[in-house]
Formats: structure tokens, C-alpha cells, sequence
């Protein structure tokens, strides 16, 4: 009886892989370019998306652009949603590679080695949309990343002490994520520190903070800054600022501390309006994708700046008055992306494709442009 | 007339003989033909691309890992038991393989050095469970938060990640034939083990009825304790197919494979209270439709936002055909 079962076992294990061996060679080879005949530009470029979510504003930002792309250029975009660890990585972009897309953007820069080892065995451009390419990787398929506080985030930790001598604090605190995650965090803390150095003596920064990813290890540093350093009045909250300090703080035993967050959600503008908020920043989704897109659609259809770098860069948009919401509301999230950061036509007019003396600093200038330049541009 | 007579006789006996065979291994049955139900379903839905030579490699390279640790962790999951620290597991048993790599040691002592960390982890699961009285599954949370904890605080010492530097050390678990191979020796081995050694009827037994198993003489402990070391074995091995895939480890490495494996045993069948029903089968199954039920749904373009909604309904789909327990048949009374 038992002998019975195992050869039947074994009987459907093997019946399973002659099945998927003899339809094996007949499927169709999906290494890349698959849907596209780069010469007659008609045929549609498949990109594939990889981002943890696409509920929060980041996700339906991101998505809302790649429909206005779609509805304009020759592309389809396929979305992924990734877990976090660096296997279910590489199981989505497997995935994605194997139902035949052509580029990858990638949120995240998790398990970046591999990731472009088999983007380019499957002839497959890849990107990473959320942060610099900071490894050092030679691949022709290696389009590059992006750094999302803008040419020199310096100035951005600059622009949040101008923010909180204005307020007027006088002890900041400052907590961000690990340095291996979070690259950026370090120029902007030394911009915040220098700038406030030079604008008022007395008003003291304390030692960074370093936290880990969920809103416990926040609130456990919160906690940790008030009870070591009960005179704080401030936090400059890198690690995800509103999402995770934000609510630390309001939970906390010292409720009015101020916060100067990178960050943004639907909070924002009542606690601008209150004051809990000093300053809110945004990563500005529609630049994000404005500059993929057109790296990688250049790539697919054989076009590549001459000037061209590793990582791009995009403003990083700030709020300090309910006004600033308005902006951010009309330029960078709006629900007609034509009216936003970036349209078709401008975009256009910055791609190799479609214009063959456009130039890398073209390009950064159109996706780094701040509201203010939005504005004047649009008048 | 006498021979048309004999033909219909013979006719009879072989509808009978099929029908009473079906009748018997009907649960096997259903098994694999849910499995092939989700392959045609994928494979239609797909235009073929599901069974096309690329995604093939896809989908191996895919069950390998979470193939090897079901395998191990059914000696688990058998007794009743539940272990949700195997992704923690992983990370540190992978973390250290990739420190080992990194030294210079060779893969195979790597291997060995990631297999021990995994089996050192088992045992002091089952070692606290035992000796405290407590769920494995408790004892298995304890174990997740101190690998977890240990991973990320090494991770949170350094300023980038955690990875194998010489990538070419592991392109023996990269070897599509290699893992092949594997998936079929680990099969066999764990078929081996649990149908046909003292091991696997011990562990159906403690599952069935922990008390009437110890009255008839089996070590309770003792089998558990061998059960931990086999899940124990396999995870490590299985982290080294992780390790070679990504060839990163960070603080989320690992992270969510429990409800994987979890996940892959239930839709192979496996009843989560153990026991005489549990099936070395499962796992087999399971772990193949659970990588044909992820890679499926991104090969036919379901949309994003609805893929844990469409996986939900088919989990669901797979396990009422599977878990669905005749009226007919006698339960073992516990």
C-alpha cells in the first residue's frame, strides 16, 4: 500500500515535469524586447514596476504618471508589487523578466548585484527609481538611479534649518535611518548642522539618532531622545518624517515638540496649520518617473545622452504654509497630470528619441525644477 | 458465449479494480490535479508563456528554496507543531555562510557552517519547548526575535549591506542543474525518511495522539528532537539557495518566508494539527503550486492591487479541494 502511494507520488511528480518539459521548448522565449521592433516604433514597450505598494501616495503617484506616459508614448507599464527581503526581490523580478518586459524600474536598490546580473542575461534594462546607485556595478544595462533631494541635498538640510531658526527652537534632535540605507541623510544632516551653525549660535543640534525601519524602533527612539534630553523642542525627523516621527511624537509624553519632517501624508497641512509641523517635504513622484521613462525608452529605442551619468537627480519640494500645500496639490500631484511637474511635451522635447540634440543636463534641468520655477514656466 | 462471458467478467473486475483504485488514493488524486488544474488554468491564461523554456528556469530557480525547507519543516509540522521562525532562521544561517564566504572559507564548509547555525537554532527551539512545556510555536517565536535581532544588529553596525563579495563561490547553488538535482535528492530523502523510517510514523503518531504515541513506546522527545535537527539540516541547506540568489543579506532577509512555507503546506494538503494525515507530499505539491500560483499571476498581467485578492480566492479554491474531508472517511480519534 505504501509502496502504491510513493510510485503514484512519484508517477505525478514526473508526469508534472515531462509536462513542463515538453511545453518547455515550445513557449516562447521571453529574454527582453520582446514586444519591440525598436525600427518601426509602433510596436509597444513593456516596462515593468517594482515598488513595495501601490496604496500610499508614493504607489498611486507613480502609477497615476505611468497612465499619462501610457497614454501619450508607445509603452505599457506592468506593475509588481515586491516584499521586502532581497528573495522576494528577485522572485518579482524574475517574474516580470519572464512575462517578457523589456525595462525594469525598480523602487528600491535591494539586492542590486543580482538584480542587474539577471536584467542583462534576459537583455532587460534596469533602473532604480528611489535612491542613488551607489555600488559600484559596470553593466550595459545598468541605466542608473536617482537621487531624490536634488543636486546637492546639502542645500535641502539647509532649507530646514532656515525653517527652524525662523520658528524659533533652540535644541533639535535629529533621527534618521541606518547610513547603509539612507545614503543621502548624511549630506543633509551636515547642510542642516553647518547652516544652522552660521544662523544662530545658540541654538543647539544634538547627536543623530539612528533608527530602523518600523514605527516601534521610532517611537523607541523618541522616547529615547526626550527622557536622555528633556529640553528638546525639536526633531528633525529623516526616517520617514510624518509617517513614523510625526505620530512618535504626538503618542509621546512631550506632545509640542516640533517637527521638521521629510516626509508627507493627509496630516500635513492640519499640522502645518497648528504649528506641530515646522517643515514637510515631498519627493516629487511625477519628475521620478519623467526621468526613468525617458532614460529607458531612449535606451529601448537605441538612443543614449552623450553626457549621460549614473544617477539623475529631481527637486525635492518643501511645505512650510498651507499655501505651499495648495502648490504641491496643483504642480506635483495633480489629478491631470498634464498640468503637472512635468507633461508630455516637455518631456518630449528633453528625449533622444524625439529630439536628437537633447542633453543630459536637458533632462535634469526639466525633472529638478522647482515649484516656484513650475510656476513661472506655466505662466 | 463462454468467452463473451469471460471478457465481461474481465471488463467488470478492471472498472472495479480502477474505481476501487481511485477510491483509494483519492486524496492523492485531488492533490496532484489541483496542481495541474493551476498549470492548465496558468498555462491557457498565459498563452503559453507559463511553460515556455525561460520561465521554467524561472520557476525551478523559485522552488528550490522554499521546496527544501518544506521538505524539513513537514517533520515539524507533522507533530502539530507550527515554526514561524524559518525566515529568521534563513537570514542569520545566511548571514553567517555569507562572513564565511567572505573569509575565504570553501562553499562547502560555508554550507556546513550554515547548516549547523540552522540545526544550533532548531535545537534550542525544541530544547526550550521541551524542557519548559511549551508550544513549539512559542518557543519558535523566541528563536525568530533573537535571529532576527542578531541579523539586524550586525546589519545596523555597518554602513552598507551585508554580501558575498567573490559572487563565483556560489555558482554551484546558481547551477540550474545542480538545483534539480537537489530538489529531487532532497525529495527522495524526505520521502524516505517519512513514509518508510521509524522517524516519520513516530512523528504521524505524536500528532495523532501525543499520549497513546508514549504509551506505545515512542520517545516523544527523542522524535522531536530528531524531527528539529532533519528541519533544522534542510533550512540551512535551503538558506544557501537563498544566500546565492541574492547574494545580499540585510535585516529583511528572509522576512515572510513563514507564511510561505505555511502557505505551501496547506495548499500541498497538509492538515496544520498534523498527525496520520500528514503527507511528505505536501510539501512537494504545495511548494510547486504556491511558485506556479505567484509566477501565473504576474505572467497573465493581473493588476497589482488585486493580486492578493486573486491569490486568496485560489488559495482558497485549492484547499477546499484538497483539505475538504470526505464524509465517508473515519477520523483518527485524538
Amino acid at each position: 500500500m505504501k509502496r502504491r502511494n510513493l510510485i503514484i507520488q512519484w508517477l505525478g511528480v514526473l508526469l508534472l515535469l515531462v509536462l513542463l518539459g515538453a511545453c518547455g521548448d515550445n513557449g516562447t522565449n521571453n529574454t527582453g524586447n520582446s514586444n519591440s521592433n525598436n525600427d518601426s516604433g509602433e510596436d509597444v514597450v513593456t516596462i515593468g514596476v517594482m515598488l513595495y505598494n501601490y496604496t500610499d501616495i508614493q504607489g498611486k503617484e507613480i502609477r497615476s504618471y505611468g497612465d499619462y506616459l501610457e497614454e501619450h508614448f508607445n509603452v505599457k507599464f506592468d506593475y509588481a508589487t515586491v516584499g521586502s527581503s532581497e528573495e522576494d526581490h528577485i522572485t518579482a523580478l524574475e517574474n516580470l523578466i519572464a512575462s517578457g518586459v523589456d525595462a525594469i524600474i525598480s523602487g528600491y536598490d535591494t539586492a542590486l548585484e543580482q538584480s542587474i546580473a539577471l536584467s542583462e542575461q534576459a537583455n532587460v534594462y534596469y533602473s532604480v527609481a528611489l535612491g542613488e546607485v551607489v555600488e559600484d556595478i559596470s553593466s550595459d544595462y545598468l541605466v542608473g538611479g536617482l537621487s531624490q533631494f536634488g543636486e546637492n541635498p546639502e542645500k535641502l538640510g539647509a532649507q530646514y534649518a532656515e525653517a527652524a531658526v525662523e520658528a524659533g527652537v533652540k535644541n533639535i534632535a535629529v533621527t534618521t535611518f541606518p547610513e547603509f540605507a539612507f545614503y543621502d541623510a548624511v549630506p543633509i544632516i551636515n547642510g542642516f548642522r553647518e547652516r544652522i551653525e552660521e544662523l544662530d549660535d545658540e541654538v543647539t543640534v544634538y547627536d543623530t539618532v539612528t533608527h530602523m525601519f518600523s514605527p516601534n524602533d521610532v517611537v523607541d527612539a523618541v522616547t529615547s531622545i526626550i527622557s536622555d534630553n528633556p529640553e528638546v523642542d525639536a526633531i528633525f525627523g529623516l526616517g520617514s518624517g510624518m509617517d513614523f516621527v510625526y505620530p512618535a511624537v504626538l503618542n509621546s509624553t512631550k506632545p509640542d515638540i516640533k517637527v521638521l519632517a521629510l516626509g508627507y501624508n493627509d496630516s500635513t497641512p492640519a499640522a502645518l496649520e497648528n504649528d506641530s509641523v515646522i517643515m514637510a517635504g515631498f519627493n516629487n513622484y511625477s519628475q521620478i518617473m519623467a526621468s526613468m521613462f525617458a532614460r529607458l525608452y531612449d535606451r529601448l529605442n537605441g538612443h543614449e545622452y552623450p553626457d549621460g551619468q549614473l544617477n539623475g537627480y529631481i527637486d525635492y519640494p518643501t511645505v512650510q504654509e498651507t499655501s505651499d500645500v495648495e502648490d504641491i496639490q496643483t504642480y506635483v500631484i495633480p489629478d491631470n497630470k498634464s498640468e503637472g511637474s512635468v507633461t508630455i511635451e516637455e518631456l518630449k522635447e528633453v528625449m533622444r528619441t524625439f529630439n536628437e540634440n537633447a542633453t543630459w543636463e536637458d533632462l535634469q534641468e526639466l525633472t529638478n525644477r522647482t515649484i516656484d520655477e513650475i510656476k513661472e514656466n506655466r505662466q | 458465449m463462454k468467452n463473451e462471458t469471460a471478457i465481461k467478467n474481465k471488463n467488470g473486475d478492471s472498472l472495479y479494480k480502477l474505481l476501487n483504485f481511485l477510491k483509494m488514493n483519492k486524496n492523492i488524486i485531488i492533490q496532484y490535479s489541483s496542481l495541474l488544474l493551476v498549470v492548465v488554468i496558468f498555462t491557457v491564461l498565459s498563452d503559453g508563456k507559463l511553460l515556455s523554456s525561460i520561465n521554467i528556469q524561472t520557476i525551478i530557480r523559485q522552488l528550490v528554496v522554499i521546496f527544501t525547507i518544506s521538505v524539513g519543516l513537514v517533520f515539524v509540522f507533522s507533530h502539530g507543531n507550527m515554526d514561524i521562525s524559518v525566515g529568521a532562521v534563513v537570514a542569520l544561517s545566511s548571514m553567517v555562510a555569507a562572513f564565511s564566504l567572505n573569509a575565504g572559507a570553501p562553499v562547502w564548509f560555508s554550507t556546513m557552517i550554515a547548516m549547523s547555525v540552522s540545526v544550533a537554532c532548531y535545537l534550542l527551539n525544541i530544547y526550550v519547548a521541551n524542557q519548559f512545556g511549551l508550544m513549539a510555536v512559542i518557543s519558535s517565536l523566541a528563536i525568530m526575535f533573537i535571529a532576527r535581532g542578531i541579523v539586524t544588529y550586525i546589519v545596523s553596525t555597518t554602513n552598507m549591506s551585508i554580501r558575498v563579495t567573490e559572487i563565483a563561490v556560489l555558482n554551484l547553488y546558481n547551477n540550474l542543474t545542480f538545483m534539480i538535482l537537489s530538489i529531487i535528492i532532497v525529495g527522495i530523502i524526505g520521502v524516505v525518511l517519512f513514509n518508510y523510517k521509524k522517524i516519520g510514523k513516530q512523528n504521524k503518531a505524536i500528532g495523532d495522539n501525543m499520549l497513546s504515541a508514549t504509551q506505545s513506546g515512542v520517545n516523544v522527545k527523542k522524535s522531536k528532537v530528531i524531527s528539529y535537527i532533519i528541519a533544522g539540516l534542510l533550512v540551512g541547506y535551503g538558506s544557501m539557495f537563498s544566500l546565492a540568489r541574492s547574494l545580499t543579506v540585510s535585516e529583511n532577509s528572509g522576512m515572510g518566508l513563514e507564511m510561505d512555507v505555511i502557505v505551501a503546506l496547506v495548499l500541498g494538503g497538509m492538515a496544520l494539527s498534523g498527525g496520520s494525515k500528514s503527507k511528505i507530499s505536501s510539501a512537494i505539491v504545495g511548494s510547486i503550486t504556491l511558485v506556479l500560483l505567484n509566477n501565473g499571476l504576474t505572467m497573465i498581467g493581473v493588476p497589482a492591487e488585486v493580486v492578493s485578492l486573486v491569490r486568496g480566492i485560489i488559495f482558497l479554491l485549492v484547499i477546499f479541494l484538497i483539505l475538504r474531508r470526505p464524509r465517508s472517511e473515519k477520523v483518527v480519534p485524538r
